[in-house]
């Protein structure tokens, strides 16, 4: 199934762009997949988002979704 | 430190102009840092006064690795706090742990009050009582100008500390000054330091210690250097640093917005990490003994004439916490504004997490009608940053009865004008920019000083799966594994941004690399001893957890994990409560 994923500056130092496609991933593929397939490291992806909504890293993810991908919180 | 068998306190008395140095065997039980000034607040602290008393305490610690290896940066504070009432615990960065290490003391312990405003020199072979009359009411620049130019020894390994008018006038979240853009900022250290008649320190050194074995140490210092500059660890906090936090905080609803009425903010995308790096960020600096260099200076041009196109270009440091304080919670969106505050909050010697927060209750009081514009003199509204600049003067300067209750705290206001389910306080302290659940919140209640940084609450409600229940006692255990883990970190006064740098391994060699043999047991019994030092602090401040009333706030709007539940929140705390009871029972006999 295809996924698409966004992410923001924050990722450049992994990707060179900010919207990835995504085109084989496995039918049960989850949020924690994409991250993997995207090559974002796992320790650095945080809040990840669909439609609008939060979703665990181990949800699992439809054809067609978009999710945006936020840098974990980070501080003291 | 480093190979000493004593810990070196310095005791200055502002009253009688007279020094003592002890060297200190039995304190080297608690390391160094907060181990160190805990104890030693411990022993001279008064609980049976007024936190603004003279007699009352301050205390300066250095760690016991500090300016050894990398990003081990920070000093450490600690005084009763006027703000909470209890234990004060406060750390900075900036040149101050290397001065003081230069200098030769591990620790400084400052009681009573000057007859006039006073600002000392701090020499390894001298403490100088100088005459701070000329610099009583200037602002932390001018003063550091000042003092530059009078105390010029050793420049480079100074270190000048100060306090601005919210010190002097002891507004009780008022700031102390670091170098150029570090701050003691929470908790009221300023106020203090206003009681005592001190307006600023300087420390100058020129301590060198040669390392024994520089082969063993060199290899260890490499390591950690190689972390810090080359993975990702850290690498975050040099590239956007903490303001990277306002895109997901928002996305997660977890960014405190318009005095928490909301947990997201529709000009989020304006007042973002990003947008400052692309917008206003000029430099990175770095405290010293760092290679990361995190504080984010941004640039703003001003014009300071009304005629003849007269500008001035105004540098200031932010960071998250500054820019949930002063932009979110007060509704601003754009970024020179929150620039603007930031500068004005910095030159009033404030703490900006409390000022903002303060002054989001104030908005909401007037709106609600609780305060009326004769208190408030201007019109506070959500958005509107020219109001909220004359504020936090008024603030400062306490010009008049609301003002002087403000700077008080929030909690102190609300009790004076009602509000207090708006009051965005945790035992008296003004709530960080997090609110992600039960780890965030009950974390400020449990914490020792209230912070988000004494077991880093909201990364553990980061780590917990979105939409499923939170197990109290689990919770609570992993509250109280991060602050012990904290009150070990913090003896060596490591900067806790590197805090996954200095995992227990990495700590154990680097104390060996200096030929200290430490064990992991070690670690974890110093960590008890220090947190049961702090315990006793707080009991005998009188503070007991079940006596802190939360804002219903907290549980009205959602957070990253939904509404939270008040009955799940005081499970926690009752389950926290008993595991440091028995940690106490278990700890009293070598600990006291």
């Amino acid at each position: 199934m295809t996924i698409t994923v966004e992410t923001g500056s924050w990722a450049a130092r992994w990707l060179d762009q900010r919207v990835i496609l995504l085109t084989d991933m496995p039918a049960d593929a989850t949020a924690a997949d994409a991250i993997l397939a995207a090559g974002i490291p796992q320790d650095e992806a945080g809040v990840i988002v669909r439609n609008g909504t939060l979703i665990p890293k181990d949800h699992r993810l439809s054809h067609g979704d978009v999710i945006k991908i936020h840098p974990i919180i980070i501080g003291g | 430190m480093i190979y000493e068998k004593t810990i070196r306190v310095l005791y200055v008395d502002m009253k009688e102009q007279q020094v003592l140095i002890v060297e200190r065997e039995d304190l080297k039980q608690y390391m160094g840092g907060v181990g160190v000034a805990s104890k030693l607040l411990e022993e001279t602290m008064r609980p049976e006064l007024s936190p603004l008393d003279p007699a009352q305490p301050i205390v300066f610690a250095i760690g016991a690795l500090s300016t050894i290896y990398p990003v081990i940066t920070k000093a450490v504070a600690m005084f009763i706090s006027p703000l909470t009432g209890e234990l004060g615990e406060t750390y900075a960065g900036g040149r101050l742990a290397l001065s003081m290490f230069s200098s030769g003391f591990d620790a400084i312990v400052i009681v009573n009050k000057a007859d006039k405003p006073t600002y000392l020199a701090i020499s390894p072979n001298d403490v100088k009582f100088r005459d701070a009359r000329p610099l009583w009411g200037s602002e932390k620049d001018n003063v550091g100008r000042i003092i530059r130019d009078e105390e010029r020894q050793y420049a480079g390994k100074r270190s000048i500390i100060r306090i601005g008018r919210g010190g002097e006038n002891q507004v009780s979240y008022a700031c102390v000054s670091v170098d150029r853009y570090r701050h003691f900022g929470r908790m009221g250290l300023g106020a203090v330091f206003g009681s005592k008649h001190l307006k600023a320190i300087s420390i100058v050194g020129s301590r060198e210690i040669p390392i024994r074995d520089f082969g063993s140490y060199f290899k260890v210092y490499r390591e950690i250097y190689e972390t810090c500059t080359k993975s990702d660890v850290m690498a975050k906090y040099h590239d956007t640093g903490t303001p990277i936090n306002v895109a997901p905080l928002n996305a997660a609803g977890a960014l405190p917005t318009r005095n928490l009425q909301q947990g997201s903010f529709e000009h989020a995308d304006k007042i973002s990490g990003e947008t400052f790096s692309q917008e206003y960020l000029v430099r990175k600096v770095a405290c010293s003994g760092c290679p990361v260099g995190c504080i984010h200076i941004g640039q703003f041009r001003r014009e300071f004439a009304a005629h003849g196109h007269e500008y001035e270009t105004i540098s200031v440091g932010y960071d998250y916490e500054l820019i949930f304080a002063l932009g979110s919670f007060l509704g601003i969106g754009d970024p020179k504004d929150i620039l603007e505050l930031i500068e004005d909050v910095e030159l009033a010697g404030l703490d900006a997490m409390s000022t903002g927060v303060a002054l989001g209750w104030a908005t909401e009081a007037l709106k609600t009608g609780l305060v009326s514009l004769d208190d408030t003199i201007v019109p506070l509204t959500f958005g509107s940053s020219q109001e909220y600049r004359a504020a936090v003067g008024y603030i400062a300067n306490g010009v008049n009865a609301f003002y002087k209750n403000l700077g008080l705290g929030v909690k102190h206001a609300s009790k004076v004008y009602g509000g207090e389910d708006f009051a965005m306080q945790v035992a008296g302290n003004e709530m960080a920019g997090y609110h992600t659940g039960y780890g965030s919140l009950i974390g400020a209640m449990v914490g020792a000083r209230h912070s988000h940084l004494c077991n880093g609450g909201y990364s553990l409600d980061q780590g917990l799966p979105i939409g499923k229940d939170v197990n109290p006692d689990d919770m609570a255990e992993a509250l109280l594994k991060e602050e012990l883990e904290r009150c070990m970190l913090n003896s060596l006064t490591i900067c806790l941004f590197s805090r996954k740098v200095y995992d227990r391994q990495t700590i154990l060699a680097a104390f060996a690399g200096i030929g200290q043999e430490m064990t992991d047991d070690d670690l974890t019994a110093v960590a008890r001893r220090i947190y049961a030092v702090k315990l006793r602090i707080k009991k005998r401040m009188g503070f007991d957890l079940q006596d802190i009333r939360l804002p219903k706030r907290f549980f009205e709007t959602p957070s990253m994990h939904g509404q939270l539940d008040e009955a799940v929140a005081h499970e926690i705390l009752m389950k926290y409560r008993e595991k440091i009871a028995a940690l106490d029972t278990a700890t009293a006999g070598e600990t006291e």
